[in-house]
């Protein structure tokens, strides 16, 4: 899985640190390089998305349980694959999630391209982004102690 | 006259990463290792918070939380390494591949020399590396790990040698492992110095050969010259850890397919026969068994050796025994020319027009891509193209 990602600043168009006060998310672990975090424990849980060629921050998830969504921030590749989420009556579309980082069970790993993501609009509401999850290699359960899942990096595996 | 530099990257691995991810620096950066483990390299930030080369990831995270770990990649760490190879060698006339970090070549005493490939370096391909240059190679490579990072130290006069030896402990000579250093304490040689200043022969009777060479080596005599060609090898050998621990004879069995295919890709490449072959397996307790796998003849075969490996396997592993490790080392090398036949040779094996198509279809369509169908048992080492590539795969360097 992968709880929280980071990004380097320099990615968000001004507009998006305005509108979604992207300012109270900025973090330096060191080096005068500060990166932008989401989390999906945050209180307003984005995730940085392509769609179109455009970079915009969708809800991350949801946790609403009224609705057709389901209450979580992730999906397994196989539900994808297999058709699973065709039964929801929403418009679903895949999407790359931008990450230079990825966290797990407190484990931060550089990530090369992004993460897939399956962008999911209800008939009313807002869209939502749910980060695909894949079965995790012994690698990344060694190095994250134990995850459970991994998620599905663009070519790239750990 | 001409003096012997040592140059050593600077915490290679990662300022390899940084260079194509420039997110990275100032970041606290371990480089995680083949199992995913434990960190191979490590940033200087992450040192200042007591973090060292092998310690687990969790360990890691005690000290730093913050750290960001990144995925070895020895395909892209030797994309960089000959590239300073070859930077060096434009400024000398013999430099030597002495491991992926670390090469030693001729040089004047002058300072310049070492700040231009220093420099060369830095701006060219963005890695920084320190350089010493000395009398000798052991001298060399001492006082380049007195200047990291990013500095260069140039010692040629003896009084001044002596200066900067009886500074240093003899651990820090490469060859002197603690083992070692303990045995000259008792003989109340602490510093460099003391070993320079000991009596040869008593340094032969405690170290050896080897010991002797170093001691020369530390009086300015230089006895290992530049190497700019690595010599054939007198074995080849490929094997480590099997991804975990397992007493399933199917996965035993596919590492030692694995393991097998990567030995004859070695002997072919540096077009060798090996006379003989041994299997050792290492077991969860640390305990374990190595036994000769005999060869019909010398060969470079994958079919006759996979045959002798897996008549031995049979006879030294019991079932149920957990396996951790594996190495299989071929010895007795020889180049097809300088094989003595005899009246009971094997028949030319029928399989060599297979093994061709096999590497050919390897080399075009990538490592791995046609192998032994017992590898199926491991699927996640081939979903992974990283792991189709470690340091040992690094070819024509001296030292691990």
């Amino acid at each position: 899985m992968c709880s929280a990602i980071a990004l380097v600043p320099s990615v968000f168009p001004k507009h998006l640190f305005e509108e979604h006060d992207l300012f109270t998310r900025v973090f330096d672990r060191g080096g005068n390089n500060p990166e932008v975090r989401f989390a999906f424990t945050d209180p307003v849980p984005l995730l940085p998305v392509m769609i179109g060629g455009v970079l915009k921050l969708v809800q991350w998830g949801s946790r609403s349980r009224q609705g057709p969504l389901p209450t979580t921030g992730w999906t397994w590749r196989t539900s994808v694959e297999s058709g699973a989420w065709a039964g929801l009556g929403c418009e679903t579309e895949p999407v790359l999630i931008l990450a230079t980082y990825g966290c797990e069970k407190n484990t931060w790993f550089r990530i090369r391209e992004g993460i897939h993501g399956l962008l999911v609009t209800p008939p009313s509401g807002p869209p939502c982004a749910y980060m695909i999850c894949d079965h995790p290699t012994r690698y990344f359960r060694v190095l994250t102690v134990g995850a459970d899942r991994t998620p599905w990096l663009v070519n790239e595996v750990i | 006259m001409r003096f012997v530099a040592h140059l050593d990257a600077d915490c290679y691995y990662v300022s390899a990463d940084r260079v194509r991810y420039p997110d990275l620096i100032g970041k606290p950066v371990g480089v995680v290792g083949n199992q995913g483990a434990c960190v191979i390299a490590k940033s200087y930030e992450l040192k200042a918070q007591g973090v060292k080369t092998g310690e687990p990831v969790w360990d890691v995270l005690k000290k730093c939380p913050e750290t960001i770990f990144v995925k070895r990649d020895f395909r892209w760490y030797e994309v960089l390494s000959r590239r300073m190879l070859a930077m060096v060698r434009e400024r000398s006339e013999a430099a030597e591949f002495y491991s992926i970090d670390e090469f030693f070549f001729s040089t004047d005493a002058d300072k310049q020399i070492a700040r231009g490939i220093q420099n060369d370096i830095l701006n060219n391909i963005g890695l920084p590396v320190t350089i010493g240059v000395a009398r000798s190679r052991t001298l060399a490579k001492l006082f380049s790990d007195t200047a990291k990072p990013l500095g260069i130290r140039v010692v040629t006069d003896p009084d001044e040698e002596r200066e900067h030896l009886a500074k240093l402990p003899v651990g820090e000579v490469s060859g002197i492992g603690h083992r070692r250093a303990a045995k000259l304490l008792l003989h109340g040689i602490r510093t460099c110095l003391d070993y320079a200043n000991a009596e040869r022969r008593l340094i032969r009777g405690l170290l050896t050969k080897t010991g002797e060479d170093l001691w020369w080596e530390l009086r300015g005599q230089p006895v290992t010259p530049i190497r700019p060609d690595r010599p054939t090898h007198k074995f080849l050998s490929r094997g480590g850890s099997i991804g975990g621990a397992s007493a399933d004879p199917n996965v035993i069995r596919a590492w030692l397919v694995r393991n097998s295919e990567r030995l004859v890709e070695e002997l072919e490449h540096y077009d060798l026969k090996a006379g003989t072959l041994s299997l050792s397996l290492s077991d969860q307790y640390g305990g374990g068994d190595s036994i000769n796998a005999p060869l019909p003849g010398h060969t470079n075969r994958y079919g006759p050796i996979i045959a002798a490996l897996l008549r031995s396997f049979e006879r030294c592993w019991q079932p149920g025994t957990v396996i951790t490790h594996m190495h299989l080392v071929a010895g007795d090398l020889k180049r097809p020319g300088f094989v003595q036949r005899t009246l009971f040779d094997p028949p030319d094996d029928e399989t060599e027009p297979l093994a061709v198509v096999k590497r050919d279809v390897n080399e075009r369509h990538g490592r791995f891509a046609v192998r032994g169908g017992t590898t199926l048992f491991i699927p996640e080492m081939y979903r992974d193209r990283s792991h189709g590539y470690e340091i040992c795969d690094v070819r024509g360097k001296f030292c691990f």
